[in-house]
């Protein structure tokens, strides 16, 4: 409870002040220096049209700027949902949401805006943070599970958030499978150095999304967190032969739904407070391990 | 010849004009001296009226002629005479020192030895010469000189040369009895020319002069000799070790040799050489790496080459420590941010290193990594000398100069400069002039000069390359082959600074630059200078990892990682223990006396006076001694003690410091001890020293060629008890010649003329 009330204070200001975003990112497929990689997404944020750009504002982070830290998301192939591309769920507002809060909570330079970049993309390298929804569905090319396994091999960092149940689990263990296929996936105890590498992380909620959030929030008869019947949160990780953690995979669990609708008065503010702090764990860990 | 027409026409050698003064026995009375003058004027008078006919020229050259004549007799009647101090014969000691060192061996030339020479020509009439005038006393030397009776005594077996310590013994021999002088036979291979000035001002002061005597040739037609090793007296193990050899040779400029270093007789590594021109030393720097832990004598060498005169001076010894066990490095980084990451990567897996890392996630927020208890760094950055000694080296990220107090910046300077530190300062927003470092104590620190105002624009993406200092630097290499290493640096991608620094400090240097669009000349990329004890380093980048992660980067390339860890172990290398041993000679020589010093220091690296200190020497032959060392007074935390190998090979010397009841810190320290040979090298005849000495104190140099003319020398030195001699003048043929040539000339004159 003590961490969620500091979590509250540190986000309040943020919310009352109303946050700020840049609309987008922007397009063109770059050329291949270091400063067009790190300030232009890839051409994948054209290529799937975004899901929302409802309840955003104008843009704040200064584009000739360079940032120690970019968070971005990973644009994966796949059959997607509802005729939307699976990878941009939230996108661009809850990227736009953790940078600006990011930047608030912690002292990383975060590029306050969001950053896509394609696994198939030689640019994925400068970039040792990537963040990916959505997995459940998650159909990748050989060049993207190339483009992934030597990202990860060389130094990246994957965080995975967002796919509930036992079918969309199989589908993300089959993936990672073709990426990783010499190391397993394992649950991450509450122990790990993953878990108190900024806050104190004591327990696992599972974050519902905004639907089932509000709903819980409201005390809505049959209300609950769980997109599946009967689904528990779990943090599962991939590590490598010297014990470090390539992936970290959020299982049901919908970490960006809080960050996106922190706002949000009816979507509970525990979660998007938990949810901000495992994202500050997850990349302070990253930037470190 | 010379000295035969001279003495014909002179009457004496020269000798006794440079050293005696002409006075005149019969002083002119005044009278006649008048006469003189009104007879010289009275004959101008009458020379000019008489010969009015004769053009002047002619008249003022009979004045001249029949003038010098009368000058001449005026001279002679003077009674002019040369006095000269002559030692009074068997009342002067004259000291004979010879040179009895192993050099004496060299048979440079010829068949006969430099020893068997000195023997030929003393055994002949010089000595017996030398003894009808003198008491002679006969030293042999090499570290100290002994009294011997005859030459016959000599061995040329001694260690290495001291004639500076050599005519101070002889000296004090012959303290109290009359030196008409000393005499050194010798090559002159000293091994100690810095001690011998004080020599030589006392014996000017007090009169005696040296007369030295060059054995053997002043070059060797052939020979190849390694003439100083500088190596580094402690390695981490498996480091790239850098040794800087200087080889010098005559008679095989240009030719091909390789240059072998030996770890206690396994090859760690061979590199070809070309040999430089004749006489001129080289500086030859080979790369080896330590893989055994513990004091490992190297030996460097180049094989014998065909007809080489002098074959003990082609290799050399060195006692290198190469410790094992984690170094530790603070990494303080100011900002989150993937060097982190990627710099613990890289070193993760080397056992002797161990970085720890001080994150400052947020405002007063700290991650600790790698700490060795829940104590550590538990306040954050150290606040106290003992806390922040523990560390070898300390890595300061992107953190803005504000953030250290006062205190803390003085502590990291003396950090470097007295616990002997090394500081590394990386690029970032908050780092160099954009972190507000400008006339703090740590812009002191740094090897670049700052700018007074950072810029906060300031990005520049640019390429890395190594300068001429940083292609042979060790901790640079990528690769054992210098070639694969320059065709590495090439190839790698692009970094990123945000700090404009193109000056350098006076006396720093730059090892990598950068350059690309819009990028200043001479930005530096990493900059390294000695700062007291220690090393201080500046990488103004902030994005080294892109080395590792980059797409052109294969992932099994290990670049990323054999930088960061050679810089690591760069900067860990040779920083001091508490305690540091050293010792007056290393390797030492076999039965002559070693100094060992000790630097002690407490955990603050405060220098302490008042411990107990003391060696336990453990002799290559298994016998042990104990030793105290003690405080010197002459500088705060010197300790000192003195012993004498008497075994050859390696000494174990354990120091231990006790301080109370708790030892303040041990040390172990490997010597070996050698039969000296550092008499082959450099083991030409340096005359330059031998005329330096005679001259110095009024002797003179000969070789063995002129030496018949000693006893001579010697007689007239004017030192010693003396008698003054007179020799008369007037009789010289050279007078008679002079009156001659005179009324000769006037004859000759007037018959031309026609005069009577």
């Amino acid at each position: 409870m003590k961490t969620f009330s500091i979590g509250i204070l540190l986000l309040a200001p943020l919310i009352a002040a109303g946050a700020v975003s840049r609309n987008g990112a922007a397009a063109g497929t770059a050329g291949e220096t270091h400063a067009t990689a790190f300030r232009t997404a890839s051409s994948a944020a054209d290529q799937f049209p975004r899901q929302s750009r409802g309840g955003f504002y104008g843009a704040e982070g200064d584009e000739d700027e360079t940032y120690s830290f970019y968070f971005s998301r990973a644009a994966y192939g796949s059959g997607g949902r509802f005729g939307r591309s699976a990878w941009a769920t939230d996108y661009p507002d809850a990227d736009v949401w953790i940078t600006n809060v990011l930047r608030r909570l912690t002292g990383v330079d975060v590029a306050p805006y969001d950053h896509v970049v394609r696994l198939d993309d030689p640019k994925l390298r400068r970039f040792p943070f990537l963040y990916a929804v959505e997995v459940g569905s998650m159909g990748l090319a050989p060049a993207e599970v190339q483009g992934l396994r030597e990202y990860l091999l060389a130094g990246g960092f994957l965080m995975v958030d967002d796919f509930w149940g036992a079918g969309q689990w199989e589908n993300f263990e089959w993936e990672i499978g073709q990426v990783l296929p010499e190391y397993p996936i394992v649950e991450i105890p509450l122990d790990h150095e993953i878990f108190s590498s900024y806050y104190a992380i004591r327990e696992v909620i599972q974050v519902p999304n905004v639907n089932n959030g509000i709903a819980v929030g409201m005390g809505a008869p049959g209300a609950r967190t769980e997109e599946c019947p009967g689904c528990s949160p779990h943090i599962f990780g991939i590590l490598d032969d010297k014990d470090r953690l390539l992936v970290i995979i959020n299982w049901n669990s919908d970490l960006g739904d809080a960050w996106e609708h922190a706002e949000n008065q009816r979507y509970p503010l525990m979660y998007s407070t938990y949810a901000y702090q495992v994202a500050a764990n997850f990349i302070i860990y990253a930037m470190t391990h | 010849m010379a000295l035969g027409i001279w003495q014909f026409f002179l009457k004496y050698p020269p000798l006794v004009y440079e050293k005696g003064r002409i006075v005149f026995l019969s002083p002119l009375p005044g009278w006649l001296l008048l006469a003189a003058v009104v007879v010289a004027v009275v004959a101008g008078i009458s020379y000019f009226r008489r010969g009015a006919t004769l053009p002047l020229p002619d008249r003022l050259g009979l004045i001249a002629l029949r003038g010098g004549l009368l000058a001449l007799l005026l001279v002679l009647l003077l009674r002019p005479t040369l006095q000269v101090p002559v030692a009074v014969p068997q009342e002067n000691y004259l000291g004979i020192l010879v040179d009895d060192s192993r050099s004496m061996m060299v048979a440079d030339g010829s068949a006969t030895s430099r020893g068997d020479e000195i023997l030929s020509t003393l055994n002949t009439e010089l000595l017996a010469k030398l003894s009808e005038h003198f008491r002679l006393r006969i030293f042999r030397f090499s570290g100290d000189a002994t009294r011997i009776e005859t030459v016959g005594d000599l061995t040329f077996n001694g260690g290495e040369t001291r004639i500076g310590r050599a005519l101070d013994q002889a000296r004090n021999e012959l303290a109290g009895v009359p030196i008409a002088g000393l005499v050194v036979v010798s090559d002159g291979a000293d091994q100690s020319e810095a001690e011998l000035n004080e020599t030589l001002i006392s014996l000017r002061t007090s009169s005696v002069p040296v007369y030295t005597v060059g054995v053997g040739r002043e070059a060797f037609a052939r020979d190849v000799e390694i003439r100083r090793v500088s190596s580094p007296r402690s390695v981490l193990k498996g480091t790239s070790t850098m040794v800087d050899i200087v080889v010098a040779q005559t008679g095989y400029a240009g030719k091909t040799v390789p240059l072998i270093v030996e770890d206690q007789g396994r090859v760690v590594s061979s590199q070809d050489v070309v040999l430089p021109a004749d006489g001129t030393p080289a500086t030859v720097r080979v790369n080896f790496t330590a893989e055994e832990a513990g004091w490992r004598r190297f030996r460097f060498r180049v094989p014998l080459q065909d007809g080489e005169l002098v074959t003990a001076n082609n290799d050399r010894n060195a006692l290198i420590e190469v410790r094992e066990g984690r170094q530790k490095i603070l990494y303080f980084e100011g900002e989150p941010r993937f060097e982190v990451k990627f710099l613990r990567r890289a070193v993760d897996e080397d056992e002797e290193l161990q970085l720890v890392v001080l994150q400052r996630t947020a405002e007063n927020k700290f991650l600790r990594l790698a700490v060795d208890d829940s104590e550590e760094l538990a306040d954050g950055f150290p606040i106290t000398r003992e806390e922040l000694f523990q560390y070898r080296a300390l890595v300061i990220g992107s953190v803005e100069a504000s953030f250290f107090s006062r205190e803390q910046m003085r502590m990291i300077v003396e950090f470097v400069n007295e616990r002997g530190g090394s500081v590394l300062f990386l690029g970032g927003k908050r780092a160099f002039s954009e972190g507000g470092y400008a006339g703090t104590p740590l812009a002191d620190l740094m090897p670049v000069e700052l700018n007074e105002r950072g810029d906060p624009g300031y990005y520049r993406e640019l390429k890395v390359a190594p300068t001429r200092a940083g292609l042979t630097s060790a901790a640079l290499q990528l690769d054992p082959d210098p070639a694969v290493s320059a065709s590495i640096w090439a190839g790698l991608p692009e970094l990123s600074t945000f700090n404009q620094l193109t000056r350098l400090k006076p006396g720093a240097t730059a090892l990598l630059t950068g350059s690309g669009p819009s990028v200043p000349e001479g930005q530096i990329v990493l900059a390294s200078q000695r700062f007291g004890r220690g090393l201080a380093l500046a990488l103004p980048v902030q994005d080294t990892w892109i080395w590792q992660m980059h797409s052109s980067i294969p992932l099994e390339d290990q670049t990323h990682e054999t930088f960061w860890r050679q810089i690591m172990r760069w900067m860990v290398n040779e920083v001091p223990d508490q305690m540091t041993l050293t010792t007056s000679a290393e390797p030492a020589a076999l039965n002559q006396t070693v100094q060992i010093s000790a630097d002690l220091r407490d955990k603050g690296f405060q220098r302490i006076n008042d411990a107990l200190v003391s060696a336990l020497i453990e002799s290559a032959d298994g016998t042990t001694n104990e030793l105290p060392l003690r405080w010197t007074n002459r500088r705060d935390g010197e300790y000192e003690g003195a012993f004498v190998p008497l075994a050859s090979g390696l000494h174990q010397i354990r120091v231990q410091a006790v301080r109370g009841d708790s030892t303040v810190a041990s040390a172990l320290l490997t010597l070996d001890a050698v039969e000296d040979n550092g008499e082959f090298f450099n083991a030409q005849m340096r005359s330059p020293l031998l005329r330096r000495i005679a001259d110095e104190t009024g002797g003179r140099f000969y070789t063995l060629s002129d030496i018949n003319r000693l006893p001579e020398e010697v007689d007239f030195s004017g030192s010693g008890i003396t008698r003054v001699e007179s020799y008369d003048l007037w009789d010289m043929p050279l007078v008679f010649l002079l009156i001659i040539m005179l009324v000769g000339g006037e004859w000759g004159l007037r018959r031309l003329r026609g005069l009577p």
